[in-house]
């Protein structure tokens, strides 16, 4: 993807309300046909970067480049960008058709052009025949399509979408999901969705932008951000992490060091430059657990188990130490499910230091 | 931004309508309140502290607008309670017409009173003659008899007040209550009256600005009570503009606080919460209890209904030909064709149409955009600019009017050399002030309910600012706020307290051309008038609320 065109590119922005940095120095790029997720916890200001694409917010400082157009200080009309808003802001007093035609009318288009362009939106998002509703008759899910097939009538050369999923209810969830991942793919058009969950994210986008607190944490493709977190945000917002503090003791070797972790447990992780303290995650999938003892394994108490379909989550005390661990679900259900006491094996590369 | 330049536009016209009709007229009364005899001084106010009667004018007002608030409290507050929980026969009759006094202007609903409890009025004569009285057991006088108009005339505060409250109450706070183990009486008093509370104050407010302001009820009913609104016409009548102006200065003071108060209050309570609606009434089954509540209601809709009935059985009585008898003994058209025939009779309609009609529109225009700056944006001053707009609504219509008389009556730096004294434009101009802040509320509830994503949807669809305006934001609030100009315009046709004060004989509204019938005892030509107007007014608030529940299914 490195030798693709850049689309849209976010040089140094940033955006104050009053003392507060919703935005801090942002710096992003966007390809051309990549759908891009921006997750964080909500109040991280994912959602004042889309106002700012969108030109319904200015930013204080920095530069917006479309499409090698500068459009930092654009108003929103002109910028001519497809933003599907979280509560959608169909216009209610407006049919389903003049709700997609609105763009175009905008433009000034003929009303050949306009209902051509409004059947053929509608058909996209599988709505054809709608376009004599009136808004208020529609569910849910299909309020959201309209607002879909409103922002992309009139072409855009991005599709902004604010917390595209949030309103639906669950079943609802993983079928629009892959039907909008669909859609965007097939249009190939450059995407641009604020969540604040992982799954989501995970599921859509072909790149992830993690912000917190204004700022860009990393970006990378899902795994990269669930293998390779960059710090110790990106560690404990993606997936359960066990977080451990730890001192780097001794070096083992030219790439393993051992921590100590507590009075009693100490392991051997990827070693850091650091020597002081250091965040030790553990992800809980990699740790193995024994029935019997094996060279390198260590004693576990299993305090609580949790079981939940495809995985099994079991909380045991290691040493002094609690930790988490998640195994898939086997065909048959082990014996050591029924067991108090097991052993654990934690593999050197289970393990992301953190200094 | 070219936004940016309109919205400066639009505050430099705000703030020369309000200094130019607001501050500078207010003001200046506050300044000639301290002159006497074209020099500084405390004379005037010393004066009304050495007067006993301006004292007993102001005291008077004061307890009597006290006991109108209990009074009507009482009332209003009991009978929305009445009617909401519990389910009798012809409870739903009774809901309906509980709040019709509001569509009488307060000079029409004393007229009625006259024709009904007055001297020679209809029950008095009926109750005189049943008990072998000479004279009816009242007197249609002084303070009992205000009190009496001024209850029926706002107890309706009370019962629409509580009724929206207690339809959009949470009922499941009750339930959580009775749950918790509360009996009926500590859930009322511990849990129904303070969710109430908000409600109860505005209403309060309310009808203690309005009882305040009451002209028609003690000019009409005459003398025995000084009351401060009186006091200060009759200052300007004997040209002692002075006094005028310090007795202004008092009741303005005192409505001013009551506005500032009101706002506070309305502030606290915005954004109720939506929760749990009534399911059921309590149905009642006792027979006893069954038939003394539907008696009561029966008595209560009586006593609505009676001031109307007579206002339009009187207005088909023959004049000169009622004398002794207790009803009008002989019933024509010919008031009616007198009014529809004569030009001369017909121009008072006109002329309030005209002048309402004005008035009102030039509201809604101006509230649009007024609006939109006080919702959408801020701005330094904001607050006490939206504070402004709504004085002249809040101030008595003596003190608007005496305002107005002193401030426009010859050219002068500060009114921009506009006279408006004994002018056709000194009403309208009036009318549109005291009635803005009705359509401003109005359009304001609807723009701070509409999703502003709206807007910002048809902008990122490629829609300019005005293109977003026109197609979007204004078919969305114009329902509101065409119902706010409804209301407005129904104000203004009522309008006889500033008007008695300002209006030009060539074109003096209906209500002085009522009051100067009553005067001249052609009743049945003031009973027409009053018939009229209170269908006008009657259908332009019924388009109104019409309007405003059909803009509410967008939201």
């Amino acid at each position: 993807m490195n030798n693709q065109e850049t689309h849209l590119s976010l040089s140094n922005l940033s955006k104050n309300y009053g003392s507060v940095r919703a935005v801090n120095n942002l710096s992003l790029n966007i390809t051309r046909g990549e759908c891009l997720a921006l997750l964080g916890p909500s109040g991280c200001g994912k959602s004042t970067i889309l106002k700012l694409i969108a030109g319904l917010e200015l930013p204080n400082t920095g530069q917006m480049v479309l499409a090698n157009r500068d459009i930092t200080k654009s108003s929103p009309e002109t910028r001519n960008l497809g933003f599907v808003f979280q509560n959608y802001a169909l216009f209610p007093h407006l049919s389903v058709g003049e709700n997609v035609a609105f763009g175009l009318k905008a433009r000034g288009k003929s009303k050949s052009v306009i209902d051509e362009k409004v059947n053929s939106s509608l058909e996209l998002v599988q709505l054809k025949g709608l376009a004599n509703r009136r808004i208020h008759e529609l569910s849910g899910g299909q309020q959201q399509r309209v607002a879909i097939a409103r922002a992309l009538a009139i072409e855009p050369e991005l599709l902004l979408l604010d917390e595209p999923l949030s309103n639906l209810d669950v079943a609802l969830r993983t079928q629009t999901g892959q039907q909008l991942r669909e859609l965007i793919k097939r249009l190939n058009i450059s995407t641009i969705f604020v969540t604040h969950d992982q799954a989501d994210a995970f599921a859509l986008a072909d790149r992830i932008a993690l912000i917190n607190e204004g700022q860009l944490q990393q970006v990378g493709n899902a795994m990269e951000i669930y293998f390779q977190p960059k710090n110790l945000f990106v560690a404990s917002f993606i997936g359960h992490s066990n977080l451990l503090q730890a001192r780097l003791v001794k070096a083992i070797s030219e790439e393993l060091a051992e921590y100590k972790i507590s009075q009693e447990l100490s392991l051997s992780a990827p070693k850091v430059e650091n020597t002081g303290e250091v965040t030790l995650r553990i992800r809980p999938e990699a740790i193995e657990m024994l029935k019997d003892q094996q060279t390198n394994s260590l004693p576990a108490k299993i305090l609580n188990v949790r079981f939940s379909g495809t995985t099994i989550h079991y909380y045991l005390r290691v040493q002094d130490i609690d930790l988490e661990v998640v195994r898939l679900t086997p065909q048959t259900p082990l014996d050591i499910n029924f067991l108090n006491e097991c052993w654990v094996k934690i593999p050197p590369n289970a393990i992301t230091v953190f200094s | 931004m070219r936004d940016k330049s309109i919205f400066t536009l639009f505050l430099v016209i705000v703030c020369f309508v309000v200094t130019w009709g607001v501050f500078y007229p207010n003001f200046s009364i506050l300044i000639t309140s301290f002159q006497y005899k074209e020099n500084w001084s405390l004379a005037n106010y010393q004066e009304i502290i050495s007067s006993s009667l301006i004292l007993r004018s102001t005291w008077n007002s004061l307890y009597l607008s006290v006991l109108t608030v209990i009074g009507s409290a009482i009332i209003g507050t009991s009978m929305a309670i009445l009617f909401h929980f519990l389910e009798f026969p012809g409870r739903k009759v009774f809901a309906a017409l509980a709040p019709l006094p509001l569509l009488m202007p307060p000079l029409i609903g004393v007229i009625a009173f006259i024709f009904l409890y007055g001297e020679s009025g209809i029950l008095s004569r009926t109750v005189a003659r049943t008990l072998a009285l000479s004279a009816p057991p009242w007197r249609l006088n002084g303070p009992e008899a205000i009190l009496g108009v001024h209850i029926y005339s706002f107890y309706a505060f009370f019962y629409t007040f509580v009724s929206t409250s207690l339809k959009q109450l949470d009922y499941s706070l009750l339930d959580a209550a009775r749950s918790l183990g509360a009996r009926p009486s500590q859930v009322f008093f511990r849990i129904l009256l303070p969710l109430l509370r908000p409600a109860l104050i505005g209403a309060s407010l309310l009808t203690f600005m309005n009882s305040m302001a009451s002209f028609s009820a003690p000019y009409l009913f005459g003398g025995g009570t000084p009351m401060l609104t009186l006091q200060i016409f009759n200052a300007k009548v004997n040209s002692q503009w002075e006094l005028a102006m310090a007795e202004s200065v008092i009741l303005a003071f005192i409505s001013i606080v009551a506005l500032l108060l009101l706002t506070r209050n309305q502030e606290k309570t915005i954004g109720g919460s939506k929760g749990v609606s009534l399911t059921s009434r309590h149905t009642i089954e006792n027979p006893i209890l069954k038939t003394l509540l539907l008696f009561i209601g029966i008595i209560a809709v009586t006593i609505i209904l009676l001031p109307p009935l007579t206002l339009l059985l009187i207005s088909f009585a023959e004049d000169g030909k009622w004398t002794m008898e207790i009803l009008p003994p002989s019933y024509t058209m010919a008031n009616y064709l007198k009014v529809f025939s004569s030009q001369n009779f017909l121009e008072p309609i006109y002329n309030s149409l005209i002048m309402s009609a004005l008035g009102a529109g030039v509201a809604l225009l101006f509230a649009l955009p007024a609006s939109y700056l006080f919702t959408r944006t801020s701005f330094f001053g904001q607050k006490a600019l939206v504070i402004l707009t709504m004085v002249p609504w809040a101030l008595p219509g003596t003190v608007l009017g005496i305002s107005f008389a002193a401030s426009f009556n010859s050219p002068k730096f500060f009114n921009a050399g506009i006279v408006l004294v004994g002018t056709f434009w000194i009403l309208p101009i009036l009318y549109f002030l005291r009635t803005l802040p009705l359509v401003l509320r109005s359009t304001q509830a609807n723009l701070e309910q509409m999703d502003e994503n709206l807007e910002n949807a048809s902008r990122s669809l490629g829609a300019s600012f005005f293109y977003t305006l026109r197609k979007i934001t204004i078919p969305l609030i114009l329902p509101g706020a065409i119902s706010g100009t409804a209301l407005a315009f129904a104000t203004a046709m009522g309008e006889f307290v500033t008007s008695v004060i300002v209006y030009v004989p060539n074109s003096r509204p209906i209500s002085i051309e009522i009051a100067s019938q009553l005067r001249a005892f052609h009743l049945g030509n003031a009973a027409v008038y009053g018939v009229l107007l209170t269908i006008i007014i009657a259908i332009s608030l019924i388009i109104g609320r019409r309007l405003a529940s059909s803009g509410s299914n967008y939201t």
